[in-house]
């Protein structure tokens, strides 16, 4: 059953056009119980469900293992029962029964048979096994959590489409098979959140705010358009839109070519002015692929996803290795690397301690690296700079919000050269050590943090999220989520004067790097370095040579007068359709 | 598997809690020992066969207690395998 043909507007934030069927990733196991999946798609799907047995199993014996101490015989032998139901001969052919002729994906079979069979309890006028109904949905449940643990990565799509999730977590979208995704609409997320982030480095597109309504109504039969420049998501189109589509698509895709084609050039304003161009480069993602695409260097290094797995938290050995062979892909390029910027909403629960009423004001970045987790902020600084001697590394320090944090840290490197002079093992004795300016505070004191930091890196996203105080994940306030506020433009102005009086540079490293109607007043506010996802780098490339420095700074003068930032958004794209206007449209 | 003899005998569930999770588990335990299939089923027509490999399925059969049963082997060691669960069905699933 299809869902009938309609448009809706989501938000875009990964450029680009998919066209295909869908595909419903959903994780946390929330209780689904309708997801189906296609013929080709049941031996993975059964493998997937056959994986979580076997974990639930390991799991509920370490659990027993653990209780025998504390209860007696007869309480313990419960969780015998429970570890009987995980294989139970009944429970698994349902199961498998589901997922073969029914087509329901692992976790929908597994709550529909629970269903069943706890339904069968109740039915019973027996008040102890009334209540079996619980160990059932107990258990089901647990595998349930399992099997999405298991995660998508073992999904073996039979066609690419494009992936619809409420809320996709960074772990699923690395593990995602890239081949087998044509694009990706989500429910909940940002232009920051990683999933757009990693869309953007895969060239994928993608769109958030995906009606909550239509998860729960598309099927794998259901065809979807998303637009990755409008945000338009167009479901099972018509024969015309969709052919409209692919033009445009192909289009999109002309400009593309003919921008890779300049790659080698360099970003040169038309009077004159040369700008770095660099990457933003995820872990796992190959640096020599985005060289090609024209980065200068890698302007930001995420360490977060070395963290991601909750059971396996990299020794120094480890990360050092991560990091070396990071340092090695890029030759003599620049690198710079971000330490773990844990906390808000990258949560990883093996690291940070106790949940906060407010993550984003709580101990994230640097916070929770000088206060709960010094133990692997030491670790991760002596893997670094170890690793340094690899080739030309910068460290870069997140969430810095007063000098004793930047003051703190260049002791605690002090202490760890020390610790590996002591081990004789060599390390970069004179890496660069630069802070994000991504707290209003930071900025507003630039004047002192330039004298003591080696650079800055503008990181944008939370700079105007706390400047403005408005969360852009929250829909009820994303309209005030400016990035052309005239007040962030006045802190990024600041930050620049104080950072030129001390002879360091800036760069800038978030989503308006890479926005093309911030392009032009970051060249007149006198950024050195623009670090962005690799898909964009040919763009912005194309926009800068376009560009005249000595009017980029004009207009920044005007700008920085402007009333509200939609006055200020203008300005800039009428210098693009003047300067550049082949690009307006992409 | 084999096929061999068919055994079968009846049985009552004695204890006063029934045929419930923690003695399905066990007997789960004790037709693991053996090749032969065993099912269980109401003498009363309700419900349906419930193989004593399968905790769920034999919770399924709703046995309080006095509910007599009907304990079926089949295999080359049915009757060992029907001896030993009939023999836990007699001792009240060893409750103490």
């Amino acid at each position: 059953m299809r869902v009938p043909s309609c448009t809706v507007q989501a938000t875009p934030v990964a450029a680009g056009i998919a066209i295909g069927r869908v595909m419903l990733i959903h994780s946390e196991a929330q209780e689904t119980k309708n997801v189906t999946i296609t013929p080709e798609m049941v031996p993975a799907e059964l493998e997937r469900f056959h994986t979580a047995l076997a974990i639930t199993k390991k799991e509920l014996q370490e659990l027993q293992e653990k209780l025998r101490i504390k209860l007696n015989d007869s309480e313990a032998d419960i969780f015998e029962a429970h570890l009987l139901l995980v294989d139970d001969r009944t429970m698994v052919a349902e199961v498998e029964r589901s997922i073969s002729e029914e087509l329901f994906d692992a976790e929908s079979a597994v709550y529909r048979a629970v269903d069943k069979f706890a339904a069968a309890f109740s039915a019973v006028e027996d008040a102890y096994l009334q209540e079996r109904a619980v160990d059932v949905r107990d258990v089901g449940h647990r595998i349930a959590v399992n099997i999405s643990e298991v995660g998508p990565q073992n999904l073996v799509y039979d066609e690419p489409r494009i992936v619809i999730a409420s809320t996709l977590t960074p772990s699923e979208t690395v593990g995602m098979n890239r081949e087998k995704v044509l694009g990706f609409a989500v429910e909940t997320g940002s232009t920051t959140s990683h999933t757009a982030i990693l869309a953007r480095s895969l060239k994928l597109p993608a769109v958030v705010g995906l009606p909550r309504q239509l998860l729960d109504t598309l099927t794998v039969a259901d065809k979807m358009i998303i637009d990755g420049f409008s945000g338009k998501v167009i479901i099972n189109p018509d024969a015309g839109t969709e052919e409209a589509y692919r033009l445009k698509s192909r289009e999109a895709e002309e400009i593309y070519r003919q921008l890779r084609g300049e790659s080698d050039l360099r970003a040169v304003t038309t009077d004159g002015f040369s700008v770095e161009i660099a990457a933003n480069v995820e872990f796992q993602e190959d640096y020599s692929e985005i060289r090609k695409n024209g980065a200068g260097g890698i302007g930001l290094f995420r360490t977060e996803f070395i963290f991601m797995d909750e059971k396996h938290l990299p020794d120094e050995d480890e990360q050092f290795e991560i990091y070396k062979k990071l340092m090695i892909s890029a030759g003599n390029d620049p690198v710079t690397i971000r330490t773990m910027d844990i906390g808000g909403d990258k949560l990883n629960s093996g690291i940070v301690r106790s949940a906060e009423q407010n993550p984003f004001l709580g101990l994230r970045g640097i916070r929770l690296c000088l206060r709960e987790r010094r133990d692997l902020f030491e670790m991760q600084l002596r893997a670094l700079i170890r690793a340094g001697v690899h080739g030309n590394m910068q460290i870069m320090l997140p969430m810095v919000s007063c000098m004793d944090e930047l003051l703190e840290t260049k002791e605690i490197i002090a202490r760890q050269k020390v610790e590996l002079s002591r081990r004789g093992v060599p390390f970069a004795d004179s890496i660069p050590l630069g802070v994000m300016i991504e707290t209003p505070a930071a900025a507003m004191t630039a004047d002192r943090f330039a004298r003591e930091a080696d650079f800055f890196s503008i990181g944008s996203n939370d700079l105007i999220q706390y400047t403005i105080a408005s969360d852009r994940s929250n829909e009820r306030v994303a309209h005030l989520y400016r990035p052309a506020h005239p007040a962030v433009l006045r802190l990024i102005k600041f930050t620049v004067e104080e950072a030129v009086k001390q002879n360091i540079p800036v760069a800038v490293c978030g989503q308006i790097a890479e926005d093309m109607s911030m392009v032009p007043f970051l060249l007149g506010l006198g950024i050195n370095e623009l670090s962005m996802s690799s898909g964009a780098m040919p763009l912005v490339k194309r926009l800068i040579r376009s560009l005249s420095m000595h009017e980029c700074g004009e207009l920044v003068g005007k700008a920085l007068l402007c009333d509200n930032s939609a006055d200020v958004t203008l300005l800039s794209q009428e210098m693009i359709s003047r300067c550049a206007p082949e690009l307006l449209d992409i | 598997m084999a096929t061999g003899a068919s055994v079968c005998r009846k049985v009552i569930v004695g204890s006063a809690m029934g045929l419930h999770a923690r003695p399905a588990a066990q007997i789960v335990h004790i037709a693991g020992k053996y090749n032969s299939e065993l099912k269980l089923r109401r003498t009363d027509g309700k419900g349906s066969d419930a193989d004593c490999r399968s905790v769920l399925a034999m919770l399924m059969l709703a046995a309080g207690k006095d509910t007599e049963l009907e304990l079926r082997g089949c295999g080359i060691d049915a009757a060992e395998a029907v001896n030993s669960v009939a023999e836990y069905f007699e001792r009240n699933f060893d409750d103490k």
